[in-house]
């Protein structure tokens, strides 16, 4: 091993380590005094810096932002676009913390019979639309389906981790958590039935999130029913 | 009563809720201090960035995606006034000895104090972007996914950017005896 990867490996112990390589290090600590050294100094440098630890700010502080904020107009001016994803992330927050969220995901295979749950299990759906997603780190397919009792998406992707996705729609909001974190292969299928809503001619949206990370989005359109 | 999340706070900030945006202050008011005094090291400096970063992160709450987490965007707003506040400031050449001391214990032994000031004139040795991770890592102690986020960059160069900080203090602190 080199000096490198040694310096490399004793890093990592700090910023947490695998399995394998909490192995490789215990060996180099049993084996070479010099490692162990290093090794308990960058340790004690970590801890040292962790001690530092952070002081109260002068109780002035608060008060002076607000006396300065004063000065701002009171609602700063915003992009429509900006501040719908806004509410619709605040809305999706504020429900999972409340823990009502009301959302249906189904497991499983593409809709096509009983194999749909809940209230799209009644009726074969019909697709309403379909798009392809290849931007970014995420490809797939999203397809908008209904039947007589609503309107669901299911979303087919590929990626190399695990994706969220997050469906919006005239103030309903939906997420998919960790799409394709338990499939091998990083194709993962899930659908979401979309209790609320209606075919207006709105836009779906459909926004691709790794890490909290917006990767890709994709648009549905739900034509006016009739 | 349950804590208002960060994106129902600015939601309400930017429908002109002053309160709203009041919790947030006082909610992120202590690491954003920090975050500033750690970068300056000088208190009436870091009082100064506080502030701005604050009115500038009310005064573009429009740009925020809140595909983002708040509090990596409101440090990056933070670091960034950090680094114009030293870039303005005129050379100081020798280490100010009368630098700000900041401790959040009350009783630090006079040993301790050596070994604290000395990685804090560490610190203010290395450069400002090797200082921004150490200072995120290891003073707000962020996860390395948030400070990627915060700086815009991936999470591997910011554990390589904290290895070489660490590596540097190491060097300093040995220089000057401290380890």
């Amino acid at each position: 091993m080199t000096d490198d990867e040694r310096m490399a490996l004793i890093h990592a112990e700090l910023d947490e380590l695998s399995t394998p390589q909490r192995a490789d290090l215990a060996r180099l600590l049993l084996a070479d005094p010099q490692v162990r050294a290093l090794r308990d100094e960058l340790q004690g440098l970590s801890s040292r810096l962790d001690a530092i630890g952070q002081v109260e700010p002068p109780p002035q502080l608060k008060d002076s932002i607000l006396n300065r904020l004063r000065s701002v107009p009171v609602a700063p001016t915003y992009r429509k676009a900006s501040f719908a994803r806004w509410r619709l992330a605040a809305m999706v927050a504020g429900l999972l913390m409340a823990g009502t969220i009301v959302y249906e995901t189904v497991q499983g295979p593409a809709p096509g019979g009983r194999e749909t749950a809940g209230t799209m299990a009644a009726d074969a759906p019909t697709t309403v639309d379909s798009v392809v997603v290849e931007s970014g780190p995420v490809t797939g397919r999203a397809t908008l389906y209904r039947d007589k009792t609503g309107l669901a998406v299911g979303v087919q992707v590929s990626a190399a981790e695990p994706v969220d996705v997050l469906i919006t729609s005239g103030g309903h909001s939906f997420r998919i958590n960790g799409l394709g974190s338990s499939e091998p292969a990083g194709n993962a299928h899930q659908t979401v039935a979309l209790p609320g809503v209606r075919m207006q001619g709105q836009d779906i949206e459909l926004s691709f999130l790794i890490g909290e990370r917006t990767v890709s989005r994709a648009t549905l359109r739900a034509p006016a029913g009739p | 009563m349950k804590e208002e999340d960060d994106p129902a706070l600015v939601l309400r900030c930017r429908a002109g809720d002053r309160d709203a945006f009041e919790r947030l202050v006082i909610r992120y008011q202590k690491p954003v201090f920090n975050v500033a005094l750690r970068m300056l090291r000088d208190r009436q400096d870091a009082l100064d960035v506080a502030q701005t970063a604050f009115l500038k992160a009310f005064e573009h709450l429009a740009d925020y995606d809140p595909a983002f987490r708040f509090y990596s965007w409101l440090y990056r707003i933070a670091i960034n006034e950090s680094l114009n506040a030293l870039a303005l400031r005129k050379p100081r050449g020798e280490l100010d000895a009368n630098a700000a001391d900041e401790r959040p214990g009350p009783d630090r032994d006079a040993e301790g104090d050596q070994t604290l000031r000395a990685i804090e004139d560490a610190l203010m040795l290395l450069s400002p972007e090797l200082r921004t991770v150490v200072v995120l890592r290891h003073i707000t102690q962020l996860s390395y996914e948030d400070i990627a986020e915060a700086l815009g960059l991936p999470e591997k160069t910011v554990k390589s950017r904290l290895h070489s900080a660490r590596e540097r203090l190491r060097d300093h602190l040995r220089q000057c005896g401290a380890i």
